[in-house]
């Protein structure tokens, strides 16, 4: 049984595939971004990218509280992961070049993908249908091609409705455009045709397929447990995570860890207090300092086992083999959760029950 | 020009919070329900009175930034663990122990600013006349 019948998150999956459902000039459409599964280091890097901070602004009154505004740079974070794990996306159409530098020129269209209505042009048909036409007749065998480009180029062509492109199948595509725009350049405008694939996906997509990876939460503690008897085991905190990848809900990975002690506690505290404070700004700011690696080394320490997870099909074997394939993101909200839930399910906090007389 | 720098590095500026939220903290003493309902009963201007009740309730907290109020949390807690548990000198970190010093400075101010009232132990400024909690004097 693989991991996606069983309802198993794959942790050592070959490639993530994130379909989303976007709207463009009144019609909808389906496109999918297919990525490397992160590492630690791209989440690292995300983090450090997004560069968190919060500012505080003046009370509206003078006795009342300061407000906090937050601030990252979401997008800019989202555009390197985005450009760090992606090998190839479905669903997009490459823009004719005509069409490209008419848009670049006047600036009126967005990046003129999908542009599926019959533009006047020297081949009938879709841009994809056009391209591989291009291809056809400019002959690919004696530029150095692969087959497999080729193949890749033909495959684009007889799908009309959904184009993939990867990587090397882009460039074989694009090498192919220009060759055909060579032919027939579109006379007073730049030829745009060697504009990469993904420098056309626009923003939004990309945010959104980097923040589709980063779907894990807390699950909401709404069902009673087994039998509906609290569970005295002194020598495992569990913590529940739902997550959605790929289209996909998990609505149970349990990370099981030892009690913390007082220094993992003193750690996660410190972690958490230790920020920047920047002077002379117009309002107090504080920068908080990315916290993955030491999230990530508390998990490390305190995690026994994982259920919900699998690593190519199968729960993981070893504890080690455990702590090399799961995810960071995972391991920073589960470490979250474990300390941020001790200090929340205090009795002051927990709704009181109604006695029953 | 802005500069940013690691709150736990800046011990002038813990200290100074430290002593603001220590004095926030007595200035924002609750009133006493019983004590209010009889000042309440007695007095010969209510409004001025509630007034001056709703002031005190409202009172604006201090205004310390978030880093430095975050950082003087761990502090405390930090400080409430330590004599709480035994624990080596190397589990406390050299900024831990500067931030900690700086606390303990700002109190000893803290404690040179005020008093406490002898009958309800309530912080007052040094000097006053009557408790600002219980309305005894001194």
């Amino acid at each position: 049984m693989s991991a996606a019948d069983s309802n198993l998150l794959e942790l050592a999956p070959a490639e993530i595939a994130v379909p989303l459902k976007v709207s463009h000039g009144g019609h909808a459409y389906r496109v999918c971004h297919r990525l490397r599964p992160p590492a630690a280091a791209d989440w690292l890097a995300y983090e450090a990218a997004l560069q968190l901070a919060v500012e505080e602004l003046p009370p509206e009154t003078e006795s009342g509280e300061p407000g906090y505004r937050f601030l990252m740079r979401a997008s800019e974070a989202a555009l390197d992961l985005w450009g760090r794990l992606i090998r190839r996306v479905d669903g997009y159409a490459l823009p004719d070049s005509e069409k490209a530098a008419r848009s670049a020129a006047t600036g009126l269209e967005g990046h003129g993908f999908s542009e599926r209505s019959g533009d006047p042009g020297p081949v009938e048909g879709s841009p994809a249908e056009r391209n591989a036409a291009r291809s056809a007749t400019t002959g690919l065998a004696g530029q150095g091609f692969s087959p497999d480009m080729k193949n890749a180029a033909r495959s684009a062509a007889a799908d009309l409705e959904g184009h993939g492109f990867s990587r090397a199948e882009t460039d074989a595509a694009r090498s192919a455009t220009s060759e055909g725009a060579r032919g027939n350049p579109p006379s007073g405008f730049p030829d745009h045709s060697g504009t990469e694939w993904r420098d056309l996906i626009p923003l939004a997509h990309k945010e959104a397929a980097v923040r589709a990876l980063t779907l894990v939460a807390p699950a909401a503690a709404a069902t009673p447990g087994a039998n509906g008897f609290f569970p005295l085991r002194a020598d495992e905190v569990p913590v529940v995570l739902e997550a959605a990848l790929g289209g996909r809900a998990y609505p149970r990975l349990v990370h099981r860890f030892r009690p913390p002690s007082v220094d993992d506690e003193r750690a996660y505290r410190r972690l958490l207090a230790e920020n920047l404070v920047v002077r002379g700004a117009r309002h107090p700011r504080t920068l908080i300092p990315a916290r993955l690696p030491a999230l990530v080394r508390l998990y490390d320490r305190l995690i026994l086992d994982v259920e919900g997870y699998a690593i190519n099909n199968q729960p993981p074997a070893s504890r080690n083999q455990l702590l090399e394939c799961m995810d960071a993101w995972h391991k920073r909200v589960a470490v979250e959760t474990l300390f941020g839930g001790l200090a929340a399910e205090t009795p002051a906090a927990a709704p009181r029950e109604e006695s029953i007389q | 020009m802005t500069v940013s720098l690691p709150v736990a590095a800046d011990c002038a500026g813990l200290e100074r919070f430290a002593f603001e939220l220590f004095c926030g903290a007595a200035e924002a003493t609750p009133p006493d329900g019983r004590q209010t309902a009889r000042l309440r009963a007695a007095a010969i201007t209510p409004a001025r009175l509630e007034d001056q009740l709703n002031r005190s309730a409202d009172a604006a907290p201090p205004a310390i930034p978030l880093a430095y109020r975050l950082w003087l949390a761990h502090l405390l807690w930090l400080e409430e663990v330590l004599h709480t548990l035994d624990s080596r000198p190397a589990e406390v970190t050299a900024a831990e122990l500067a931030g900690l010093q700086a606390v303990a400075r700002a109190r000893a101010q803290f404690l040179r600013a005020y008093e406490f009232c002898p009958r309800c132990q309530a912080p007052n400024r040094r000097g006053s006349a009557r408790c600002r909690h219980c309305h005894s004097e001194y």
